[in-house]
């Protein structure tokens, strides 16, 4: 636990370093993929600093209001989602200490994401519009199909370790990781993850078939508050799987927080990939895979974790 | 009694008075959307009480299970209630003063025995983890509760979707035949839902979808429009014929 | 932290629910006053399970209450859902009759 004060202001400006690394990567995979192959460092540079770019772009464009729109949800909205990715941060482990550890911290990071549900339905509710009313039920939709596996994927882990306290987690895995004996639940985790950030297959709640979706009608300071607050949310998720299956900071030779912040961008260059390597997934397909198929195998495997824990 | 710092006291009193301005304001806004938002506001400063009275699992479980209600809640009060904007100002009340002088009573007879009941003194001591009390107390003493509990959300699972999916109770529907089944005699009538409706003063119609089966087949086919005439009582729809029948008159 | 604090919002839940739950005419409005009085049980609970008796009685109230609350929501809209989609109407006033 870091009982510095200063840790409070840090943990913003890290993540959202992280999420700006995180952005220009995926700018470099789309500029390669529509451009071809960057020539030289330099072009590596402007693809990757994009999102710098655009975000500078939008802090200058004039707001667009819709007619009749409720605009204090709109604000609502798009504010809560960064502030669900920070709060829901505040139980990471950077090495082995985290702002703050409490004896809850797996099911205090739950719920801060689940914020994300009225952030996203908020934001397409605002703007009195259809297509953006139609983004926030998607996500409705997309939440109810990830949001059990993914707690029975978290309880798996908080099983395995005998506590819910995330810097217990990290101590459980000092011989094996997580992610080696409880596989199925790693592999819930990382899809739970990109769903939470409607991410890569899961983002049609800001689909293209939609005029972006629940992000349809923002502008300006708005659009960057609501998609920084995405990848925000995107980097917070797969930072968490680090603590909680892939041993956290420790590791042979690097100091902890660099095996931290190696292991949380190897699980991000992932995420980040899936979303070239994927279409699309429909909302209604992914919800009978997700009842059908996903449910029962992390719930075996919540039972696999448990006979062992019990027999151990 | 008093424990704990000025700081958490104070928490406290603001979370309090945040938690009834919300819980108030559910019932005066307009917009449905802005009422869903402000109940989950109450609920959560509902939950950050309870972990101020350092019960910290349940107080974050409450924070992820009252968002997750309220998100869908909203759906359903957009799919049911007429005016889900609030682009028009409107009260669905009956009876408010009735509530209201009923509900101050209440709230008066409570306060009065908050302030007169002689409180035990704690002889307990807070245990140092509540949540592996609570865990033992739900798999030892208190199993009954917790198999209770899980029978109680099966059944409403079970009854939820069994109410709650097209097909209903009754198996699929039987398409209605071209003339009405039944002649002028309607034995199934009942005269019932007719008078509260006839005596309401707030709006006068049910409310009706203006793109259904029924008010098109109302407005065309009955010969007043509004008030339920008793000589042509309202059909009374049933689950077997969900697109109801041609109004015989 | 006092107890009466703690009540008295208890109290102030309950009754503000209450009057939600007497005075409006749709069923969704009037489980949102349920809601409510369950919140102020919730508090009541936790008040009562850190000033006065700290055994797991009080927390298994809680955690009966946070169900109900959930098992209220479901069974209602789903009642709603059934009545809407045979009656046309969703009020409490038009429900009188639920037999089909």
């Amino acid at each position: 636990m870091a009982d510095a004060w200063w840790s409070v202001l840090a943990l913003p400006v890290m993540l959202v370093v992280a999420a700006c690394v995180a952005a220009g990567f995926d700018a470099l995979l789309g500029a390669s993929a529509a451009y071809g192959p960057a020539g030289s460092v330099r072009v590596w540079g402007t693809r990757a600093a994009t999102p710098l770019r655009e975000a500078r772009r939008l802090l200058g464009q004039p707001a667009r209001r819709t007619k009749a729109a409720d605009t204090a949800l709109v604000r609502v909205g798009t504010a809560l989602l960064p502030t669900a990715a920070l709060l829901a941060g505040a139980v990471l482990p950077l090495g082995f200490t985290a702002v703050s550890d409490p004896g809850v911290g797996i099911v205090w990071f739950n719920a801060m994401e689940a914020l994300a549900w009225a952030a996203v339905w908020l934001t397409g509710w605002g703007p009195n519009a259809a297509l953006s009313m139609i983004g926030g039920y998607r996500f409705l939709a997309l939440g109810l199909a990830y949001e059990l596996p993914h707690m029975f994927a978290l309880t798996t882990a908080g099983l395995g370790a005998g506590s819910l306290r995330v810097g217990e987690v990290v101590a459980a895995q000092e011989g094996l990781w997580f992610a080696v004996w409880m596989p199925v639940a790693f592999a819930v985790y990382l899809l739970s993850a990109l769903a939470m950030a409607f991410w890569g297959p899961f983002d049609q709640p800001v689909g293209a078939d939609a005029a972006q979706g629940a992000a349809a009608e923002l502008s300006g300071v708005d659009r960057l508050v609501f998609f920084g607050g995405r990848w925000l949310l995107l980097v917070v998720a797969a930072a968490f799987s680090v603590p909680l299956f892939l041993g956290g900071g420790h590791g042979p030779l690097l100091p902890a927080w660099a095996w931290t912040v190696v292991k949380t961008a190897a699980v991000l260059a992932l995420l980040i990939g899936v979303r070239r390597a994927l279409p699309t997934l429909r909302l209604d397909r992914f919800m009978g895979l997700a009842w059908m198929v996903l449910l029962p195998l992390v719930l075996l495997q919540a039972l696999a974790v448990s006979v062992v824990v019990v027999l151990r | 009694m008093t424990d704990g710092g000025v700081w958490a006291g104070v928490v406290s009193v603001v979370l309090a008075v945040l938690a009834v301005i919300c819980a108030v304001q559910v019932f005066r806004f307009d917009s449905m959307a802005r009422a869903t938002y402000a109940l989950l506001g109450s609920l959560l400063c509902v939950g950050g009480e309870v972990l101020l009275l350092g019960l910290d699992y349940l107080g974050v479980v409450i924070v992820l299970m009252m968002t997750v209600e309220m998100a869908l809640m909203g759906v359903f009060m957009v799919m049911f209630m007429m005016n889900p904007g609030g682009l028009m100002p409107m009260t669905m009340v009956h009876n408010a003063r009735g509530a209201a002088v009923i509900s101050g009573l209440v709230f008066a007879g409570l306060t009065a025995g908050i302030f007169l009941v002689p409180w035990p003194v704690s002889r307990t001591r807070a245990p140092a983890d509540p949540t592996h009390d609570l865990g033992r107390a739900l798999m030892g003493p208190h199993m009954l509760t917790m198999m209770t509990l899980g029978l109680a959300l099966f059944a409403a699972i079970v009854a939820t979707v069994t109410l709650a999916t097209a097909r209903g109770r009754y198996g699929p529907s039987t398409p209605a035949p071209p003339h009405g089944p039944k002649g002028p005699e309607h034995p199934d009538e009942t005269e019932a839902p007719e008078r509260p409706h006839e005596q309401e003063a707030a709006p006068e119609r049910p409310h009706v979808r203006e793109d259904s089966p029924h008010a098109h087949s109302r407005e065309d086919l009955t010969p007043s429009h509004g008030r339920q005439d008793p000589a042509h009582p309202r059909e009374t729809g049933s689950p077997a014929h969900p697109h109801g029948r041609e109004d015989p008159s | 932290m006092s107890l009466d604090v703690f009540l008295l919002l208890a109290a102030a839940l309950f009754s503000v629910g209450l009057y939600g739950v007497l005075s409006q005419q749709s069923v969704v409005m009037l489980m949102m006053g349920l809601e409510l009085m369950l919140g102020g049980v919730i508090v009541a609970a936790a008040a009562v399970w850190h000033f006065l008796f700290a055994g797991a009685d009080a927390q298994v109230l809680v955690v009966v209450a946070v169900t109900v609350m959930a098992v209220e929501m479901a069974v209602g809209f789903a009642v709603v859902t059934a009545l809407f989609r045979t009656r046309e109407v969703d009020m409490t006033d038009m429900a009188a009759e639920l037999k089909e």
